[in-house]
């Protein structure tokens, strides 16, 4: 009992264990416990489902023994024609394989899978990343519009289309995708400051036909957007102090300088906080990424210079 | 920090969106003109309000005989809720009670209301072009909502509500003054 209890327990605190290196080693190390249990031939929905994160946080960390085993016996309780399973299995073989000919193989399989079963949403998904991680970008970026023609309400494959974008330096279309996934998600604040980046950073580029201060405005107002909604995201506040401060150095006239000014003080103090409260290990202030804390503290650091040289 | 901690990891590396931000690309790279355009996307359409400047303004003449057109619509909605109402009247029955008179008396209260308010209704297609040409729209509005009220005091009327006959008016009424009197002799 306390093997399955045990892992039910650890999955409900950490619903996603593949995010964080940690989480995923920790699953995995449970996994031959787990395997070689009386509890494991237990048909119930829980079992089945940790047998599915134990196969990935496997992969994940190398134990492909143990991830074969799971991956057995789940073909061996939902047959091996089940479109998870399949999806499975091709990760499985994807993670295995020792050479680009291998992996070209396994697309092989897909592709076929694919003209069989055009719908098959999961082996659509499987090849869109193994074309990315054969660095066939084009390709994958192809494959992706052709999957968010068919289900556009994806909102995932739009932010995952507007970081490839990127990526290409195309950012208008990465804008585009952003703003798609707006639509399906009107409150992911996270989104509006990545809105506000790529403003920020393609009016930087020198995109054509744009005037640089008019982009900038547009960022802070999707930065500031970000923060309205959530009003401790770190990420957030360093763009509007970022581009605040880029945007007085430009030197605008009177009305709007003063606006901005208050704008840098305001994201300023916000910031300070944030680290001030993280530094001193305040309860409900551990949350924050260090590395996201450490660049802040820099930004800060940096703009103090300037002032004071 | 307590002393007796850890060793000091060395700080984790800068998150890859600080990285952009703070490494701008001098130039624009060459985009690849091979890659697909998202489903929806046209050129220039990304950030906003750029795409209804492709749409040609309309004429102040069009814009006018788009509100006159808007006007006539919204004058004559009422017509199509007459029938409506008649045969709700007509099924309803003349006996007095909760939902007849309920409905009665809104069949007087909205066209008064409506009445009240003609000039605001038609606030929103009023410029000095259009003024003129309001008129006739008004008063058809104006005629249809007499035409409900006359729906009503039928309907008033079926109720036996209206003091139109005689005995409504008993307070009234004189006593008949005889002109002769008989009377039976008695002997």
């Amino acid at each position: 009992m306390a093997m399955l209890k045990l892992l039910l327990s650890y999955l409900s605190i950490h619903p996603s264990p593949l995010r964080n290196p940690s989480t995923s080693l920790h699953l995995s190390q449970q996994a031959p416990a787990f395997l070689s249990s009386s509890e494991s031939t237990k048909d119930t929905q829980e079992t089945w489902l940790i047998y599915e994160q134990l196969l990935l946080s496997c992969l994940r960390t190398g134990d492909d023994s143990s991830a074969r085993v799971c991956l057995q016996r789940l073909s061996g309780r939902f047959g091996v024609d089940s479109a998870r399973v399949k999806a499975l299995t091709g990760l499985y073989d994807e993670a295995t394989s020792n050479s680009r000919g291998e992996l070209e193989s396994v697309l092989q399989r897909y592709q076929d899978i694919l003209k069989e079963d055009p719908t098959n949403m999961p082996i659509e998904k499987r090849r869109i990343s193994l074309l990315l991680s054969l660095g066939r970008t084009e390709d994958g970026i192809e494959a992706l519009t052709s999957l968010l023609s068919h289900s556009p309400n994806d909102a995932e494959s739009w932010a995952h289309l507007s970081s490839l974008y990127f990526t290409q330096g195309l950012y208008q279309q990465s804008v585009f995708c952003l703003e798609e996934v707006l639509l399906i998600l009107p409150n992911a604040y996270n989104i509006f400051a990545r809105i506000g980046e790529v403003t920020y950073i393609s009016a930087s580029a020198g995109a054509s036909g744009t005037n640089q201060t008019e982009a900038f405005e547009e960022a802070i107002k999707y930065f500031a957007r970000s923060v309205e909604l959530s009003e401790w995201y770190l990420r957030g506040w360093y763009g509007l102090k970022l581009v605040t401060g880029k945007f007085i150095q430009a030197k605008p006239s009177d009305g709007t300088l003063r606006k901005m000014e208050s704008l840098n003080q305001l994201a300023t103090e916000k910031l300070l906080q944030i680290v001030g409260r993280f530094r001193r290990n305040e309860k409900g202030w551990m949350g924050f990424d260090e590395a996201e804390i450490l660049a802040a503290k820099n930004l800060i650091d940096r703009d103090e210079q300037k002032f004071s040289r | 920090m307590a002393p007796h901690g850890p060793p000091r990891l060395p700080p984790p590396p800068s998150p890859q969106w600080v990285i952009d931000l703070n490494n701008l690309p001098s130039s624009r790279p060459r985009p690849n003109p091979s890659i697909p355009d998202p489903p929806g996307f046209s050129q220039g359409s990304a950030g906003k309000g750029k795409s209804s400047k492709s749409h040609p303004t309309p004429t102040p003449t069009e814009t006018d005989d788009l509100f006159l057109k808007k006007a006539w619509e919204l004058a004559l909605a009422p017509a199509k809720s007459i029938p409506m109402n008649a045969i709700m009247m007509y099924m309803s029955g003349n006996t007095l009670q909760i939902f007849s008179i309920m409905m009665t008396v809104m069949l007087f209260m909205n066209p008064l209301k409506a009445l009240s308010t003609v000039g605001s209704t038609f606030a929103r297609f009023d410029n000095e072009r259009t003024h003129t040409r309001l008129w006739p729209v008004k008063l058809a509005y104006i005629g249809l909502q007499i035409a409900t009220i006359a729906l009503g005091i039928w309907k008033v009327n079926g109720m036996g509500l209206l003091p139109n006959t005689r005995s409504d008016w008993l307070a009234w009424e004189r006593e008949r003054q005889s002109l002769e009197l008989s009377a039976v002799a008695l002997q």
